[in-house]
């Protein structure tokens, strides 16, 4: 396989399942779930993912030894270099667990990971041809709910679009690309496009 | 006066509880596994002692007794079984 990236994450020397640090905070690899889960509060939550939006009120989440609900959100999840916008979270608060994210193997389709258990390594290779920018849908099929994990391939200018507005936290997008037309003189969104790669990523 | 300490001597002294230190020295410099560090928060709830990461990245935190988060199977999933 040709690799576009290989990005590394040290595994926590001391916990026996794969932890790693992600923005200051524990997270759980977890290669059985479908979804990631915020196990801490709200508050934490929003400060995470300050552009996280609420997608869905109450949904069935199993595998805490029954069906709980809670609410998903919506947000950008960075894994390293992997960006993952208007991922799916699902909020559920529990005290007793050492750790405040637990991240989905879904996270990890299409792409190759490796748990190196010896060298206390989790290593995440994106194949050639494929983008840094990562998206998972849930669908309702049939009644249930599915974490679908699509692999999507974008344009380079939406690749720095979207990293941009992430960056950033823009909320109008539209509004914030006729600004940036008017910064850089210019009508043409592939030269705004170039000129925020230049100037601000 | 502040007392730097190494991760053991932390798990004795503050068992079973989330820690936050500063200075934190990490085992191979990995940046997760503390090795050692001045301990400036202890025994706060999950909660508390998250938002204090999120606002202060000098501080990392841990947990003191990861083996007995309980024998967990990893299986979440979203919605029912077929």
């Amino acid at each position: 396989m040709s690799v576009l990236l290989r990005i590394s994450f040290s595994l926590s020397k001391r916990i026996t399942r794969p932890a790693i640090k992600l923005g200051n905070v524990l997270a759980l690899i977890d290669t059985g779930a479908e979804i990631p889960v915020w196990t801490s509060d709200f508050t934490n939550f929003k400060l995470c993912f300050p552009d996280a939006v609420l997608k869905i009120e109450s949904a069935p989440l199993r595998g805490f030894g029954e069906i709980v609900y809670c609410p998903v959100y919506t947000c950008t999840l960075k894994v390293g270099d992997l960006i993952y916008y208007d991922m799916p979270v699902m909020l559920y608060r529990m005290k007793n667990v050492a750790y405040q994210l637990i991240l989905s193997a879904s996270m990890f389709y299409e792409l190759s990971y490796t748990i190196d258990n010896i060298n206390k390594q989790l290593i995440i290779e994106v194949p050639a041809g494929q983008s840094l920018l990562r998206r998972l849908h849930i669908k309702d099929r049939q009644s249930n709910m599915h974490v679908l994990a699509n692999e999507h391939i974008i344009t380079p200018e939406e690749a720095i679009w979207r990293d941009y507005c992430a960056r950033y936290n823009v909320q109008d997008e539209e509004a914030e690309m006729i600004r940036l037309q008017g910064i850089y003189k210019t009508r043409d969104n592939s030269e705004v496009l170039e000129n925020i790669r230049h100037d601000y990523l | 006066m502040e007392e730097r300490l190494t991760w053991e001597e932390i798990v004795k002294k503050y068992p079973k509880q989330w820690v936050g230190v500063k200075d934190a020295k990490f085992v191979d410099d990995d940046g997760i596994t503390i090795e050692s560090g001045i301990v400036v928060y202890a025994g706060l709830p999950k909660d508390e002692i998250t938002m204090i990461a999120l606002t202060n990245p000098d501080i990392a935190i841990d947990y003191t007794d990861h083996d007995n988060d309980g024998l967990i199977l990893g299986v979440l999933g979203i919605g029912f079984i077929d």
